[in-house]
């Protein structure tokens, strides 16, 4: 199975890249492709997978090996869709809290008749998006994979930062994208401030 | 127009909702702290929660007769009688305290340390707790829920539904609007596992009686007869 994620955010945050990061480790770097990569971020994403500053609705793919993980299709994705190995496209979309169909508006409606699956109600990252069709390819079906709706992470003794999706759940074990509980504890704030201005709010 | 309950109920709740919103727009400046809406025989009585009532009237009364004319041509409220109430403490407030902390997100103040001077400030007004979420594209591209808890508060239950004050106010951000939900549970919060012990000297008073009065008197004279400490001789 291969996967394209559409880069369709202005920049490339460290919360993006540690999802990406996942993403490639989860599948391979040689099946994973970035399309619509400007300048600024092609170096990085160029270490985990191969980039294409194109949009994947320009880029020369045959329709019909395409599947667009689109939580507005009708369909649910299942293993039948995936034994004849498709491309996957998955929108590298930072979502809203509430979900506001951009993986639709940006990639489905633009590419004509293709074929577009849903991963149940639930809206997950990018990186656990691809971890639930991989468990699909795996043999499981959509209904037997676990995932936590919305996880809260503690942060400090009374703050917490509960996130914005579903996060799938293997054995007992939550698949959290690594890396991310150390950067929301310690290292957003730099970030925080980067992009807000203002002091440090633990000094 | 004849409608269902049901439907009344909520028509009549949209009212409430729409009303609030727009005192919350109008009165910010004033440190709006909600609305309580009582109907009487003679009109509708709204009594207005404020930080600084004196804004709320303004000079003259100008603005709070501007508000009751909005109130009874717009809102179709009739007779509407505005009364203004000063807050006494902002800090047990909800909603001034959620207004508070929207308008310090938008003049760019950094959220965690707003939250958590709202927090300590609210606690130091003596509530037994509180809670700030702050949720939305807050600082990036991932929309997420920061939530700031310090002391108890209750989500369910009848100490939830009679107690807890809960305010939601929205900020707008450069990256989008980002809502602030604040709830408090009040120094007068009386939560049903909540045990009082009867005092000690209630106890004191149920024992007493118990002891025999007239052995302790006989007890007392002859003490005071060996001692030879009589008044007569």
């Amino acid at each position: 199975m291969k996967v394209i994620i559409e880069h369709c955010e202005p920049v490339l945050s460290t919360w993006l890249l540690l999802e990406y990061k996942y993403a490639s480790k989860l599948i391979g770097k040689r099946n994973l492709i970035f399309s619509n990569v400007k300048n600024l971020a092609k170096g990085k994403l160029q270490r985990i997978g191969t980039t294409f500053s194109e949009s994947i609705t320009k880029l020369p793919f045959k329709k019909a090996e395409l599947i667009v993980l689109d939580p507005k299709a009708r369909k649910p994705l299942k293993a039948s869709d995936l034994k004849s190995n498709p491309i996957l496209v998955v929108g590298g979309i930072l979502g809203e809290a509430i979900p506001l169909g951009r993986t639709h508006e940006f990639i489905t409606k633009k590419i004509r008749n293709v074929k577009a699956r849903n991963l149940g109600k639930a809206q997950f990252s990018i990186d656990g998006a691809i971890l639930v069709a991989k468990l699909i390819e795996g043999g499981k079906k959509l209904s037997e994979i676990k995932a936590r709706l919305n996880p809260e992470i503690k942060i400090r003794k009374n703050h917490s930062i509960q996130l914005g999706y579903a996060v799938p759940v293997i054995g007992k074990k939550l698949k959290i994208t690594p890396g991310l509980i150390k950067y929301l504890k310690k290292d957003i704030v730099k970030d925080e401030l980067k992009l807000i201005g203002g002091e440090n709010p633990w000094q | 127009m004849n409608l269902p309950a049901e439907l009344h109920f909520i028509s009549e709740n949209i009212k409430r909702l729409r009303i609030n919103e727009f005192l919350l727009s109008e009165l910010r400046r004033s440190g709006y702290g909600g609305m309580e809406i009582q109907r009487t025989p003679l009109g509708t009585r709204i009594a207005i929660y404020a930080e600084r009532p004196g804004m709320v009237i303004g000079g003259r009364g100008k603005q709070i007769k501007r508000l009751t004319k909005v109130l009874e041509e717009e809102f179709k409220i009739e007779n509407p009688q505005l009364e203004v109430r000063e807050v006494e403490v902002p800090e047990l407030n909800a909603m001034i305290m959620a207004q508070r902390i929207a308008s310090a997100l938008e003049r760019g103040m950094h959220f965690r340390r707003v939250s958590y001077t709202a927090l300590k400030r609210i606690m130091d007004a003596g509530a037994k707790g509180a809670e700030i979420i702050i949720s939305g594209k807050i600082s990036g591209e991932r929309a997420r829920y920061e939530k700031f808890r310090e002391g108890h508060i209750r989500k369910c239950g009848e100490a939830a539904e009679n107690f807890v004050l809960e305010a939601d106010v929205q900020a707008n951000l450069k990256p989008g609007i980002v809502g602030v939900v604040v709830r408090i549970m009040p120094p007068y919060a009386v939560f049903p596992d909540e045990i009082k012990l009867k005092e000690q000297e209630q106890k004191v008073a149920q024992i007493t009686p118990v002891s025999k009065p007239e052995e302790a008197q006989v007890e007392a004279v002859a003490e005071s007869e060996k001692s030879g400490d009589t008044k007569e001789g």
